[in-house]
């Protein structure tokens, strides 16, 4: 077998994870934060010590300010709804994956909101110059992928994150991505909320996400109920992190998380992206080589290639390549409105997504199986 | 000398308390308190009392609140 399906999760995982997700499990797993026993207590501080990991990997000083979430689309989720001023309008870019678009179209259906798309697939003046034309005086938000889930492409939140704090606009990013492959600061990049996943780039267990909190405090809660704290209160409170993380945390996960990140802080985000970017570019040479096939890649900023065949289906070219063991995913990945950006056909594309773990030598094999479809 | 309390609130921030205060070698550890009187359940940090002036001097640095406490 061989997995270039890193985009949708990381396979394999850094051996730490399971360590750790196995010893927390046979050792310590109390209810963190309800009670006052030696197991609570052990859980809390491991928990706590993620937050402290995860806020000094992306560049803020406030472990609280972390809200552990199921996945990215739990925190991208939390962090709209928590942030959102009723009545005004919001900007998207046209590579948002539905995780982004259906809850700002969902405000909007509620009569909410008001959106708008802007073309992040331009240079970055263009971009600045297409969102001074946009935004409105109750523009409220701009949310944007940070690296697009479909052909990998990374966006400039420096810039945009400059133009929100100008305008006085809370800067949503979606790192799905790009959190463990590309070098993040919530604070330089003017960042209100980051929302990510553990299981794809952290190389962490699927199951755990998070929202970072940046600039901007949420005021507003998403779920309601026990927090392990004011309990003879009649409401959740807003107070970061616990009013946003109703309900138990999974200690095991996270603990994993904590050693996921650690992991890759070890081997280095530089490392991790060269490889991939290798990788990628490999790929893209295979593709481009065979003559049978359309690349979408313009630029390469990690391991994500994008292709579709030139007179065979995109099903039809995934069938012989799942037939071969060669795992990777087809469709629209969730983002048709990307897709129509970059204009794949009706059926999608397909993406190959390397990680870490895999090597120059198994795309020999990928190489041999695309040349005879 | 007899232990002394300080209410924090969430685990999280007693934790964050707990781990400002170790970075100054002052060790503390949290707990569990559910006194009705003060609202319901929260998390504090216990302490000796001959620390107390340090604790409150380095928290109220650390922009950490916190109240009295007593069982």
């Amino acid at each position: 077998m061989i997995y270039l399906d890193n985009a949708a999760t990381s396979f394999p995982k850094p051996p730490c994870l399971t360590e750790q997700i196995s010893q927390c499990i046979r050792q310590y797993c109390g209810n963190p934060g309800r009670s006052g026993h030696v197991l609570s207590l052990k859980s809390g501080e491991k928990i706590y010590e993620c937050r402290e990991t995860i806020a000094s990997f992306f560049g803020s000083s406030y472990p609280e300010n972390v809200v552990f979430t199921l996945n990215t689309t739990y925190a991208i989720n939390i962090a709209i709804k928590s942030l959102f001023k009723k009545n005004t309008h919001i900007l998207i870019s046209n590579m948002e994956h539905n995780s982004v678009f259906r809850p700002v179209h969902r405000l909007f259906n509620d009569g909410e909101a008001e959106y708008s798309f802007f073309n992040v697939m331009q240079p970055t003046l263009n971009i600045i110059e297409e969102l001074e034309r946009k935004i409105r005086y109750n523009t409220s938000m701009l949310i944007m992928t940070h690296s697009s889930n479909i052909c990998g492409k990374v966006f400039p939140i420096k810039e945009i994150g400059l133009f929100c704090k100008k305008h006085n606009i809370l800067f949503i990013v979606d790192a799905a991505q790009s959190a463990g492959s590309i070098d993040i600061n919530i604070t330089e990049n003017n960042i209100s909320a980051l929302c990510a996943p553990g299981h794809k780039g952290l190389y962490g267990p699927q199951g755990v996400g998070f929202v970072l909190f940046g600039n901007s405090t949420p005021v507003h809660t998403v779920f309601e109920g026990g927090t392990g704290e004011n309990s003879l209160a009649l409401s959740t409170g807003t107070s970061l992190p616990e009013s946003y993380e109703v309900g138990t945390l999974s200690t095991p996960l996270i603990a994993g998380l904590n050693a996921s990140v650690k992991w890759v802080k070890s081997v280095a985000i530089n490392n991790i992206n060269l490889h991939e970017c290798n990788l990628a570019m490999r790929l893209k040479d295979i593709l481009t080589s065979l003559n049978k096939f359309v690349v979408y890649n313009t630029t390469q900023n990690n391991g994500i290639v994008l292709f579709s065949g030139k007179t065979v289906s995109t099903e039809q070219i995934y069938y012989l390549m799942n037939k071969h063991n060669i795992c990777a995913r087809n469709g629209l990945h969730c983002a048709p409105i990307a897709h129509k950006t970059i204009g794949t056909p009706a059926d999608g594309a397909i993406r190959l997504s390397a990680g870490w773990f895999n090597s120059i030598k198994e795309l020999d094999t990928v190489y041999k199986v695309l040349k005879n479809i | 000398m007899a232990n002394c309390i300080y209410k924090i609130g969430s685990i999280t921030l007693a934790n964050k308390a707990k781990q400002a205060l170790s970075s100054h070698s002052v060790f503390v550890r949290t707990i569990k308190l559910s006194s009705a009187a003060n609202g319901g359940c929260a998390h504090g940090i216990e302490f000796n009392c001959n620390q107390k002036s340090n604790v409150t001097h380095l928290l109220l640095r650390e922009g950490i609140n916190f109240e009295e406490y007593s069982r």
